[in-house]
């Protein structure tokens, strides 16, 4: 099986700061940067370009840098755009990308927060987490957020379920926590454990109506969370023929 | 060694416009202020003939729109009409429609700044008192320089519901104003004689009121990112075109219906507020005074965004010095050009003639669309190999020349002081170009 692919979005208007732990983190994985310089609306996109792209340019090599001295697989790319959720989506569809990781501040690497939700993804998830724990030894959360308390059990039964089949796969028992939270909102539940653990992975969301007004469960995470995410990305075979 | 960077750039909008959405932006520059300031000008001039010249408006609009839509398909910049005529007909006229149209946009946006003025005083129930309005229209022109160097996000999707709330409104209340009219809800009204003042003030008139058609070629801007263009592209511009020129009829017709042109002429600026009080009171009033609000600064500020984007054309051309497209070092916004544009509209607002500044406005765009159609003319007879377009207008070279013929023609009927004015601005670019762009090769020029 080839390495999968994550992309990292990067905004290079200002200078990033590199991370010694995101190295880490990325390990695994083929990574495809993508640095962005988001343009307001006043600002012509070429003329954006035409003024910034050196320094842009000269910060997506500082990032790259490390990648390359250790001699890992690493594609790089800059983009001016208006809307970089836009051009992220974009990106990530068209290289298709296993996952995308939005980066954020990481001191150290010892546990990572798995939210399951027990959809049609699981099985994107679970990949993505065995070839990340296969490589850097990391703790695991699995969590699970039930509406209410009397749904406890059916939480269990299927945190122990993916439990069982990330063991199949060969990892550590010992590796990983279960825990079932309670709550009738679940992204801000998620958002609390995930404040101490150092990185999250979850599934990207399907397309739906709701998504449209209040925006998609990972948009909502990433919203409340400062630790970086993997948003794994979804099968664009299990789409409806001839949707977006 | 070092890795290989791709670079890219995203266009602005969707990768692909279909037809609906590129009608969605024609619709979307043209409806603004102009339907709500010059009703009761309008029909103060010319009465119900008014109707007429909005349509003599439309007529020239469409007469440019084909040969726009042909250079569109052909040369898909986001320059418009400043790369046509710079790149098909020569630096020297391109270098004189580029600077009008910077200073034609500036004085647009001043025209809509003071109209906006107009209805925020009548919203305050300050009554068409000069200060307050002059005074409100600079605040107008302060808020939107500081808002455009600061940077906005989704602006873009703002304006879009800001024109879809404009369509209802107008919608809404014309057609509640055409049944009116014709004697379906309440006693019919009386007929106006259809030219109570002569012929001459229709196309007075006309030359007036073409300010509310500026823009039509700004769908050609974004002809690189639409769907089939060789088809999409001329009938959105047709179509917008024709959607908004029957809505400003629609809007006279239905206005001196109401009042007669002798009390529309009284009312003023703000007319349309008072059409809709003696339609449905004190709530159609509100709607209409905060639609016309709505347009008049939208309208504003697109000018101000449109003629920040034509100096950039211009200075990356080097046509204008390289500072005037600098962008600001916080925000990343073209601060020197928003300045270029805001800091003469502060000064014509000063002068509060809202007539003389939107036939100005007009002026320098009738040049530009006017030399549009000669560009047309011009490439078809010199048939470059680069000149491939997938749309072909009609007529050549009948209808261009017709169209080139009206447009200037149309600036005949402006009164004497702005086309004074007009053609100062077009001497003082002709001499700019002279005296600092004579040596410049146009980047891309198909020679």
């Amino acid at each position: 099986m080839s390495r999968p692919r994550v992309l990292v979005p990067v905004d290079v208007s200002s200078d990033p700061e590199p991370s010694p732990e995101l190295l880490t983190l990325l390990e695994p994985f083929d990574v495809l940067l993508l640095g962005y310089f988001p343009i307001p609306e006043q600002t012509p996109v070429e003329q954006a370009r035409e003024q910034r792209e050196e320094e842009a340019t000269a910060r997506v090599e500082t990032l790259a840098a490390p990648f390359v001295a250790e001699g890992r697989s690493i594609e790089s790319m800059l983009v001016f755009t208006p809307d970089h959720e836009e051009t992220i989506d974009r990106v990530r569809d068209q290289h298709e990308t296993d996952a995308v990781l939005r980066p954020g501040p990481i001191e150290r690497l010892e546990r990572v927060l798995v939210p399951l939700h027990g959809d049609a993804a699981l099985d994107r998830i679970v990949e993505f987490v065995v070839t990340l724990v296969r490589e850097v030894t990391v703790g695991v959360t699995l969590v699970h957020v039930a509406s209410e308390e009397e749904y406890r059990d059916e939480s269990e039964l299927l945190l122990r379920g993916a439990r069982e089949r990330l063991v199949e796969r060969g990892l550590d028992p010992s590796l990983f926590e279960l825990e079932v939270a309670i709550g009738e909102r679940s992204v801000p539940r998620i958002a609390e454990i995930a404040s101490t653990h150092d990185a999250v992975v979850i599934g990207e969301a399907a397309p739906s109506l709701r998504d449209l007004f209040v925006g998609d469960r990972p948009e909502r995470l990433l919203q409340a969370t400062s630790v970086p995410v993997f948003v794994v990305s979804r099968d664009q075979s299990d789409d409806e023929p001839g949707s977006p | 060694m070092a890795p290989e960077i791709t670079v890219e750039t995203e266009s602005e909008l969707e990768r692909t416009l279909g037809l609906g959405a590129a009608l969605g932006i024609g619709i979307g520059t043209m409806i603004g202020a102009g339907i709500f300031v010059f009703p009761g000008i309008a029909a103060g001039r010319a009465g119900l003939a008014a109707t007429v010249s909005f349509g003599i408006g439309a007529l020239i609009a469409l007469l440019v729109a084909l040969p726009a839509s042909e250079l569109a398909t052909a040369m898909p910049k986001s320059g418009g009409g400043y790369y046509f005529i710079s790149r098909g007909f020569g630096t020297l006229p391109g270098c004189v429609v580029g600077i009008s149209l910077w200073i034609g946009l500036v004085f647009a946006s001043a025209f809509y700044l003071v109209g906006f003025g107009e209805y925020a005083a009548a919203l305050l129930g300050a009554g068409g008192g000069g200060t307050v309005v002059t005074a409100i229209a600079l605040a107008g022109a302060v808020l939107l320089t500081a808002v455009n160097i600061g940077g906005t996000e989704k602006a873009g999707e703002l304006q879009n519901v800001i024109v879809a709330l404009l369509l209802s409104i107008l919608v809404a209340f014309l057609s509640y104003g055409m049944l009116d009219s014709l004697g379906v809800i309440g006693a019919p009204s009386p007929p106006e004689r259809f030219i109570p003042y002569g012929i001459a003030p229709v196309f007075t008139t006309a030359a007036l009121v073409f300010t509310s058609y500026l823009g039509f070629v700004q769908v050609a801007t974004v002809a690189g990112d639409i769907r089939d263009p060789g088809r999409n592209l001329p009938i959105a511009m047709v179509g917008s075109v024709l959607v908004v020129g029957v809505l400003y009829v629609t809007m006279i017709y239905v206005s001196t219906s109401a009042f007669g042109s002798a009390r529309l002429a009284e009312l003023g600026e703000t007319a349309p507020v008072e059409v809709a009080r003696s339609y449905v009171g004190i709530a159609g009033a509100l709607a209409i005074l905060v639609a016309g609000l709505l347009a008049t600064v939208s309208s504003a500020n697109a000018s101000i965004l449109s003629a920040s984007r034509a100096i950039y054309a211009l200075s990356s051309d080097a046509l204008l010095p390289g500072e005037a497209g600098t962008l600001n070092r916080r925000y990343n916004t073209p601060h020197v050009a928003v300045l270029l544009a805001s800091g003469p509209i502060a000064l014509l607002v000063l002068t509060g003639r809202v007539e003389v500044l939107a036939e100005v406005a007009s002026f320098l765009h009738l040049v530009m669309y006017g030399l549009i159609c000669v560009t047309l003319v011009q490439l078809r007879r010199t048939d470059p190999d680069w000149y491939d377009p997938d749309f072909r207008a009609p007529g050549s070279p009948v209808l261009p020349l017709v169209g080139a013929a009206a447009s200037f023609g149309l600036i005949a009927f402006m009164a004497p002081l702005s086309q004074v004015v007009g053609l100062l601005v077009l001497l003082g670019a002709a001499g700019w170009y002279l005296a600092y762009g004579r040596d410049v090769r146009l980047k891309g020029a198909h020679d």
